[in-house]
């Protein structure tokens, strides 16, 4: 089976206000079509992981492989470029561009990657909104929808370019419990029915019970 | 400019894929487009301006032939202000515009 993503080594050091290493040799790695969870307290490192791993991070010791390409000694536009295409990054304060419409949020990271023509891009994009439930949304202005809407606008924008992996910090995390439903419902159709690998920090129990594989850390550790 | 409110745009488009330069042309492109809009606007009502002053009454025994407020229209005046408008909203965009290529998307989604 294909490996997507892999840590090797991995620690991770904070100077302000004085030198802490916030984790500490961190190995795994994540196979095609795994549904992954990090779990674990606050403030044990699962953010700053979770940076780290999708290239916006790279201030580490350690190595990370994603899709069979180290990520070491690349340049910071082509770790753009690689979050661009192989990643799709959901945060729990489901950022959007405020002063873009629905649509063109999803479309977005489509029209930077520029594989495609503005038209299919539209296209895709609306299969995707669809595909979650939102369709009738696509021409509002972002700010003008709420929170659990937000969020599946954000994950249709994760699934544009048809990324390897799609990440997620605490995704649902800001979220009333009918949203997060809904939510934690995407996650699991897009692993069962579409085959996505999933990389997903959660503190949502049941989230982590659907997954296939539970990673708990501790102080910066994993311990399973 | 708005870079400062901006910042949550920044990282969200640094965070999806786009690099430091495109987040700069993009705010350069912003800027000029304002620069632009604003040169434009200052021009054309320069020379309205200039044509109602022009129809103004001005009659001195010192100069006959003149009858109203004497104006100059020549071209070179309104391609040296064209140019200050963008001159100036270029070095008025290209800081903010570097500062915006440079945030740390990191520091700004764990700001929140
Ligand atoms: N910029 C920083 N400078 C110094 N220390 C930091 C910085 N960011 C995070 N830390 C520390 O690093 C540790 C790990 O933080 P991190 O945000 O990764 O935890 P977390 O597991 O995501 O927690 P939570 O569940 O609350 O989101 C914490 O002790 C935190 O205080
Ligand atoms: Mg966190």
């Amino acid at each position: 089976m294909k490996t997507i993503l892999e840590a090797q080594h991995i620690n991770k050091y904070f100077s302000s206000p004085n030198k802490i290493k916030v984790l500490n040799d961190i190995n795994f790695s994540i196979n095609e079509r795994e549904f992954v969870t990090v779990i674990g307290k606050s403030g044990c490192g699962k953010s700053t992981l979770l940076y780290i791993l999708s290239t916006m991070d790279t201030d580490h010791e350690g190595s990370l492989v994603i899709d069979g390409e180290k990520m070491d000694e690349k340049k910071d536009w082509e770790l753009a470029r690689i979050r661009n295409e192989k990643i799709g990054f959901i945060f729990q304060f489901h950022y959007l561009l405020n002063e873009f419409t629905v649509l063109r949020n999803v479309m977005l990271p489509g029209l930077k990657l520029g594989k495609f023509t503005e038209k299919e891009i539209e296209k895709q994009a609306l299969e995707k909104l669809a595909m979650l439930g939102i369709e009738h949304l696509a021409s509002k202005k972002a700010n003008r929808i709420s929170g659990g809407e937000k969020q599946r606008v954000a994950i249709a924008r994760a699934l544009i370019n048809n990324p390897a992996i799609i990440m997620g910090d605490e995704p649902t995390g800001n979220l009333d419990k009918k949203n997060r439903e809904i939510v934690f419902d995407i996650f699991s159709s897009l692993a069962k029915e579409f085959n996505q690998t999933l990389l997903i920090v959660t503190h949502d129990e049941s989230m982590a019970a659907i997954s296939n594989r539970i990673i708990e850390m501790e102080d910066g550790r994993i311990i399973n | 400019m708005m870079i400062y409110e901006k910042m949550d745009s920044i990282a969200i488009l640094k965070a999806t894929g786009f690099a430091g330069r495109d987040v700069k042309t993009i705010f350069l492109f912003i800027s000029l487009s304002i620069g632009i809009a604003g040169g434009l606007l200052g021009l054309l009502f320069g020379f309205i301006l200039s044509v109602i002053i022009d129809q103004i009454p001005f009659v001195t025994a010192s100069l006959p032939t003149v009858t109203s407020y004497p104006v100059n229209y020549n071209p070179v005046y309104y391609i040296i202000a064209a140019g200050f408008s963008l001159a100036t909203t270029f070095f008025a965009g290209f800081f903010p515009a570097k500062k915006a290529s440079k945030v740390d998307p990191v520091v700004i989604i764990r700001g929140k």
